[in-house]
């Protein structure tokens, strides 16, 4: 029984909300060795970024992920304006920090949900859920969209928050604090949460350092790392917040300190919404940047995000590098599910709040079969499907 | 103090960059800041390994960020980009473009395994030292000499090319 | 003529049909309660039928590895052995329609039969998620097992007797025993949650670790007949335990019938609550909170029962 095998989850898999591929060998219930492959949801958008404007590449770059778009955006353009030399309005950052820790909620309290459904806890997925969609009306509610929200521009934002939108705002932020405190009560008492979170997939603050992890993964070791505080962008070196941290290490740590950031999450909105400098949303952006390079980074949800963007004086860039966070922690969670159980697959994965779209970004696909070049057009398939289907 | 003070004083940013210089007189050139918290330094890649591994000792909080390759005509440039001394530090290493390679730093980071494996599949950035470089992004069928983000990339030989 | 009666006892009532709408109400309550504790709507009374009917007409894939005879086998002997139990449960009346010495018994051996299909039906198909899948159902098998037997023994100790219609008869002559024995209930329910393999107990089938557990390679038809034998199999056991547990039906017929349906509702609303309220466990914490927590409970129980008896002098 206690046999070797091997057990592929993904492509496809119930616990994957999107393609990816990780080959488990496995002793009895425990995990000894793991591959991980990444590419499935390859788009090639670094090369195709080489043939766009910056305009376009702003598009492009804002559908690298459904969840994070706005933390790409804005990593990206500020690439831009540091190189172009442009110095963005005092409105303009406060409203780019309004809608990044909008986004951070409503990835926070997705990411508890699927927490949830991966650990077999239902209820808990439809009620954060639930929660949820009162930060994604908001959002809706300043940039018409629930997701890939387009506020961004090079030299600024494309939509101002009014007066009466501040309130409705500010009037809903007090109930998601009240929710995101309930769920870290419930996700700390529960007990069969804390049998399923507890001293599962630990690693120390060396390894996670060794390993390159960021954001809430890195947080969650006791390594005390925030981009909005170290490297502040935007307006956040005017933002008050506390830099939430635990030492546990555990999947109970990632928990606690994404729900704690919900809070501090909160009291950066309020103070923003509250002290929103007047002022112009932009600044004119040139169409042609000079030749340059920038390095950016970003605190998304996820952890940090790096653009790298290098300009040759014309209209489109000449390279743009993207490193999303799960690229820097996918790593760590292949080396850390080593010795867990196969019951603690999924939820490790989710551990890490991964976002396989962000990871995977660049190559162009070229449809194969079995490494001749045999392609087959959208029209032929669809009728090979239709004689498929009247035999 | 303001709250704002407060926390720009917090930042523990060393000046790292003049640390490098004068750690590698001879191994570093072209060192600049272009702008607080941003420093760029380009490195020979016979000492990067040495130049690495001093700026993850430098603090306990050090990090790879990432690595890039660019392909920039006459030559290959691979970027590593590492979080040290509240710096984002930036090392060039400049390869010559018929014979791009650079030795591994896994040994320092080991989450450069995926950067490095992620360079050689795109950009075909050869890592010596560190064993076989497996498939990380395309397919294990990809055939050889094929780097989809080299400029002078034209599709797979045969492939369909939707543009 | 009494094999007429007989054909329509076994097809009709309580045997096949009946059995069959029985169970699938009891789905679309569980389902419902389900919903309505996560402040979701909830399916349509008929939804548990639709979802049957689209798989029963959906296209029949046996894969290439798989055992063809037993893939043919297994789903059958599933729903079978599940509704030849439902026969033994009384509905209405003290007795069932063939009442007998033994009849507890039979219940709960013919209840292990879909358990033992579930264990071979993962370990036929050929399917890695299957093996993982038939392992944790017979580690769990192995787990429930005796917990529930010392739950069932309980009200058979304390009316002397194996049989169903005795168990009744003694707990509606003195209703203090459906108290005295309340401890044994939670541990039968508890138990039978991990028999339907249902949140805490899930392990087997956990969808996001192992897609299906035993059944991931089943399909249409087949796959209609495993679910299906999953709600009768729900419908047996807490029929079971009204009657056994909560003195059975009194009364007129159609009194009793309402007396029937009330307790399911109320044995099934307690177990939606205790799926929804909960997360998965670990297999090996399963096993250890069968072991450690409900086996020493039903063997207080099975002392204090005892002790009643002896005391009491029925």
């Amino acid at each position: 029984m206690m046999a070797k095998y091997t057990l592929p989850v993904g492509p496809q898999h119930p616990a994957l909300k999107e393609p990816e591929s990780f080959w488990f060998k496995v002793e009895g219930e425990v995990i000894v060795d793991v591959d991980i492959r990444l590419g499935y949801n390859h788009r090639g958008i670094e090369k195709a970024c080489e043939s766009r404007n910056y305009i376009q590449c702003l598009y492009l770059i804002e559908r690298i992920c459904g969840i994070c778009s706005h933390s790409h955006t804005t990593a990206f353009a500020q690439c831009v304006e540091e190189i172009a030399g442009l110095e963005i309005p005092a409105r303009a950052k406060y409203i780019r920090v309004i809608v990044g820790e909008l986004e951070r909620l409503h990835s926070h309290l997705l990411w508890l949900g699927v927490a949830g459904h991966e650990i077999g806890f239902d209820t808990l997925f439809m009620y954060s859920w639930r929660d949820r969609e009162a930060v994604l009306d908001l959002l809706e509610l300043i940039t018409g969209n629930r997701v890939n929200y387009a506020i961004n521009t090079i030299g600024g934002v494309r939509r101002d928050i009014d007066g009466p939108k501040r309130e409705q705002i500010l009037s809903q932020l007090d109930l998601l604090a009240d929710r995101a405190k309930f769920y870290a009560d419930l996700v700390t008492t529960d007990s069969t949460c804390l049998a399923r979170l507890e001293n599962v997939a630990k690693f120390s603050a060396e390894q996670a350092r060794a390993f390159g992890t960021v954001g809430p993964t890195a947080r969650a070791s006791g390594i005390d790392l925030d981009v909005r505080r170290d490297d502040p962008y935007a307006a956040y070196g005017e933002m008050p917040f506390k830099v939430i941290i635990s030492d546990r290490g555990d999947l109970l740590g990632r928990a606690i300190v994404r729900l704690e950031e919900i809070g501090e999450s909160i009291k950066i909105l309020k103070y923003a919404l509250q002290n929103l400098p007047d002022g112009p949303l932009t600044v004119k952006a040139p169409r042609k940047v000079p030749a340059g390079e920038a390095v950016s980074r970003y605190e998304a949800p996820r952890g940090e995000d790096i653009h790298y963007v290098r300009a040759d004086g014309s209209d489109h860039p000449e390279r743009v590098k993207v490193r999303a966070p799960t690229m820097a922690n996918i790593y760590a969670i292949g080396e850390s599910m080593k010795g867990s159980y196969v019951a603690d697959i999924p939820i490790i994965i989710a551990s890490i709040d991964p976002c396989f779209s962000c990871t995977d970004r660049m190559i162009k696909i070229v449809r194969q079969e079995s490494g001749e070049a045999r392609t087959m057009t959208w029209e032929e398939l669809r009728q090979y499907g239709i004689r498929w289907y009247q035999q | 103090m303001s709250f704002a003070e407060q926390q720009q004083s917090d930042l523990s940013r060393k000046d790292i960059l003049a640390d490098l210089c004068a750690q590698f007189p001879d191994e570093v050139s072209g060192a600049v800041s272009t702008r607080p918290g941003r420093a760029w330094a380009e490195v020979s890649k016979e000492a990067l390994h040495r130049v690495v591994e001093f700026l993850l000792g430098c603090d306990d909080k050090a990090y790879l960020s990432t690595i890039t390759a660019v392909d920039a005509q006459e030559e290959f440039q691979v970027l590593y980009h590492f979080w040290a001394g509240g710096t984002e530090v930036t090392l060039r290493v400049k390869l010559d473009h018929n014979n791009p390679v650079v030795p591994t730093i896994m040994d320092l980071a080991p989450g450069a395994n995926f950067y490095e494996r992620e360079i050689h599949d795109l950009m075909g950035i050869e890592v010596t030292g560190r064993g076989e470089l497996k498939r990380l992004i395309v397919t294990d069928d990809w055939p050889e000499g094929n780097h989809p983000l080299r400029k002078d990339w034209k599709g797979l030989p045969g492939g369909e090319d939707d543009g | 003529m009494s094999i007429i009666l007989d054909l329509v006892r076994i097809l009709i009532f309580p045997g096949l049909l009946f059995t069959v709408v029985f169970s699938l109400f009891l789905e679309w309550l569980d389902r419902k309660l389900y919903a309505r504790m996560q402040n979701r709507v909830g399916p349509p009374f008929r939804q548990p039928l639709w979802d049957l009917v689209k798989l029963i007409s959906k296209e029949d894939i046996i894969p290439e590895n798989a055992n063809q005879f037993m893939y043919t086998v297994l789903p059958v002997l599933t729903v079978t052995s599940a509704v030849a139990a439902m026969i033994y449960v009384p509905i209405w009346n003290r007795e069932s329609v063939y009442p007998f010495w033994g009849d507890l018994l039979v219940i709960v051996f013919l209840l292990t039969i879909p358990t033992m299909v579930l264990f071979l039906a993962g370990w036929f198909s050929a399917n890695p998620f299957g093996v993982v899948g038939s392992f944790r159902t017979a580690i769990q098998f192995l787990s429930y097992e005796v917990p529930l037997l010392l739950a069932v023994l309980t009200p058979a100790v304390l009316a002397g007797s194996w049989s169903i219609r005795d168990i009744v008869l003694f707990q509606q002559e003195h209703p203090w025993a459906v108290a005295a024995q309340l401890a044994a209930l939670a541990v039968a329910l508890l138990a039978l949650q991990g028999k339907l393999e249902r949140v805490p107990f899930d392990a087997p089938e956990a969808e996001t670790e192992i897609v299906a557990g035993p059944i991931t390679e089943y399909t249409g038809p087949r796959l209609a007949l495993f679910r299906l034998s999953t709600d009768i199999q729900l419908a047996v056991g807490v029929a079971l335990l009204s009657n056994i547990f909560l003195a059975g039906a009194i009364g007129p017929w159609y009194l009793a019938l309402l007396l029937f349906l009330a307790k399911c509702v109320v044995l099934v609303a307690i177990i939606a609550a205790i799926r929804a309220m909960m997360a998965r466990l670990r297999i090996h914490q399963i096993t250890s909170f069968y072991w450690k927590y409900l086996v020493p409970i039903a063997m207080a129980q099975m002392v204090i029962i005892v002790l009643i008896k002896g005391g009491v002098g029925v």
